[in-house]
């Protein structure tokens, strides 16, 4: 198989409020191999922004905090970095596109400045042409004339403004680019064309993808990998046919795939899961999906469920352990 | 852009007239008699009706208003009732000192108050952060006559570094400009330190580190331009409110400025003065607010498409 690019390892986060301690994220274990994208699926507030907030050191600061856990990002632990050479790791190595592309761009600031400033960081050794025409070269890449380098944010749209963050992301050729729901905030059919473009310069640029969403369509379009989030931590996770093709799942995941509506069948109505994610500063026992699980039995309710691996696929349940026997 | 000043240039000639004929009127209408004033409360009814035929006083209000208005048209102000003195002359004599005094209260202001307010939003909850805030706090309540006053006995009467009074040498302004600075300086560093708070807090900011940028050039590329508005907002209007002069303070530091001569003026009934130099201030307000309002448009590309429409 291909090299290994990120490997997180029982990662624990903290966010550290007035009234109380959040446990975000609760021993993640992730991997993603060169080349490839991982997708990073869950309801809102599973820990999927935190964890790539982490990977990126951004974790806001005094309040967010790290306990304990790994990040190994080519083997080194990026956990153990100095600021400075975080500094270098960030927009060199790791990249990062942010949700909403209407606040992402520095409004004060020519969109063509804002991918120099990439390039000007990291890149002093390139004369002041070169990174002009590179910066030509980036725009005229997301479909955008270069000639526009020279207007600001606010003149342009959603889709465009979107097109600029993968840009910077993309200008200094990461090799990991990390998207946090790059399409969420842009409409269908400029989704489907963002999405399209992100695959594409993926592919030319040899780069990984770590793509968080919660659209599960996107997920079937463009990952080799995926990880299904619950309250902080990958409930089940492995390659895309696995998730999407695979018999056993996690109940969360069947849960996931349940509240999808479906164009040929006649249900009126869809099958949510019933609930809500639970409260990240009172975590349930046992098993964290225990209270919405409709397999729950007593053991989950005190018992917290260890991972069941078949090859790369892993689910953490307890149902899973009569099914492997 | 240029249409845009141009509106406001108009817009100016506007307020000066309603501000020309609100002043004259009030000054009209309260009580009280130049003449009188200028003969003292024993000269005879004869002897003042005399000066007031003189002085144009006899006349209906609106041929008063409008011969004022015409002299203004040919560049003349009018004398001043109690010197005799044309009135131009008086307030261009006043008006460096009050310039100078401002000016030099509004670099104060600017250059410890910005920077100050950076460093507590950066370092938010610090020592440095909550010594600032307490002597902001400090500075905004104390009232400047009283400020003044300790200052003129700590840096005059005991340490012997500064004149307490007059403006012999430019040493002269810094007593007076710091006490005048620092309600100003007050507000610009809790201003600040809250717009750089919330412009820290930005999506924009984030995307800035995920670049890599070093945390001066988040700080000052990113976040301080965002920040600048309100900051601008407050030394403009800080600025042209100086420049109308202080009373307070030029008295306390006895410095012949604008607001000395204001008081006086309106006092003593002498309406050419305090027209001309009612109108004079707010000319220079307006042009200070205008100027702030330019400076916007460099700031911050949005507003300047905002004056493109028109």
């Amino acid at each position: 198989m291909s090299e290994r690019l990120l490997e997180i390892k029982d990662l624990v986060v903290e966010y550290h409020t007035d009234e109380a301690d959040v446990h975000a994220l609760n021993g993640v274990s992730l991997s993603l191999d060169k080349g490839e994208t991982l997708g990073l699926v869950g309801e809102t507030g599973a820990g999927k922004t935190t964890t790539a907030l982490s990977i990126m050191q951004l974790l806001p600061k005094r309040i967010g905090e790290i306990k304990s856990g790994e990040i190994l990002f080519e083997g080194e632990d990026l956990r153990k970095k100095t600021e400075a050479q975080m500094r270098v790791i960030r927009g060199e190595s790791i990249s990062m596109i942010f949700q909403d592309p209407m606040t992402s761009l520095n409004p004060v600031i020519r969109v063509g400045d804002q991918i120099l400033e990439a390039l000007r960081l990291h890149r002093p050794d390139m004369s002041k042409e070169e990174q002009q025409k590179k910066v030509d070269e980036m725009l005229e890449m997301v479909g955008i004339p270069a000639a526009r380098k020279r207007e600001y944010p606010h003149q342009f749209s959603g889709g465009m403004k979107q097109r600029v963050v993968i840009a910077i992301a993309l200008a200094l050729e990461p090799k990991l680019l990390i998207a946090d729901e790059p399409t969420t905030a842009l409409d269908v059919t400029i989704q489907a064309q963002v999405l399209q473009m992100m695959n594409d310069l993926k592919t030319k640029l040899d780069t990984s993808m770590l793509l968080i969403t919660h659209d599960l369509g996107v997920v079937s379009q463009t990952c080799d990998k995926v990880a299904v989030m619950y309250a902080g931590e990958v409930v089940e996770y492995g390659r895309a046919e696995d998730i999407f093709l695979g018999k056993r799942h996690h109940p969360y995941t069947d849960g996931l795939f349940g509240s999808l509506p479906e164009l040929n069948s006649h249900a009126k109505r869809l099958s949510p899961i019933n609930g809500l994610m639970p409260d990240p500063m009172a975590l349930p026992e046992g098993c964290k999906f225990h209270p919405r699980c409709p397999h729950c039995t007593e053991r989950c309710r005190h018992e917290i469920p260890v991972i069941h691996r078949d090859g790369e696929h892993m689910i953490r349940c307890h149902l899973m352990d009569e099914e492997v026997r | 852009m240029t249409k845009y000043i141009l509106k406001r240039l108009a817009m100016m000639v506007l307020v000066v007239l309603g501000i020309s004929f609100i002043v004259f009127t009030i000054m009209s209408l309260t009580p009280g008699n130049a003449a009188q004033m200028i003969l003292g409360q024993s000269a005879s009814p004869e002897q003042v009706a005399k000066l007031e035929a003189e002085l144009g006083l006899d006349q209906p209000f609106f041929a008063r208003f409008f011969g004022f208005w015409k002299g203004v048209l040919q560049g003349d102000f009018g004398k001043s009732y109690q010197t005799k003195l044309p009135v131009f002359d008086e307030i261009l004599a006043r008006f460096p000192t009050t310039l100078k005094l401002s000016t030099f209260a509004m670099l104060i202001a600017t250059l410890i108050g910005v920077p100050v307010g950076v460093i507590s939003a950066v370092r938010q909850y610090s020592i440095v952060d909550g010594v600032s805030m307490v002597i902001a706090m400090l500075f905004a309540s104390v009232p400047s006559f009283v400020m003044g006053l300790l200052l003129q006995l700590e840096f005059a009467l005991n340490l012997r570094w500064l004149p307490a009074t007059g403006v012999a040498s430019w040493q002269s302004y810094i007593l007076p400009a710091f006490t005048l600075s620092a309600s100003t300086m007050a507000t610009l560093t809790r201003m600040t330190r809250s717009t750089m708070l919330e412009a820290i807090r930005q999506d924009y900011i984030r995307t800035a580190r995920a670049k890599g940028a070093t945390e001066s050039s988040v700080v000052l590329r990113h976040a301080l331009r965002n920040a600048l508005l309100p900051i601008v907002t407050v030394i403009g209007v800080d600025f042209g409110y100086l420049l109308g002069g202080t009373v307070i303070i030029e008295s306390v530091f006895s410095l012949p400025g604008l607001g000395t001569l204001m008081i006086t003026s309106i006092r003593m009934k002498d309406t050419p003065v305090v027209m001309a130099a009612v109108m004079f201030v707010t000319i220079a307000y307006s042009l200070v607010n205008l100027a702030v309002d330019i400076i916007y448009a460099f700031i911050d590309p949005r507003v300047k498409s905002q004056y493109a429409k028109g």
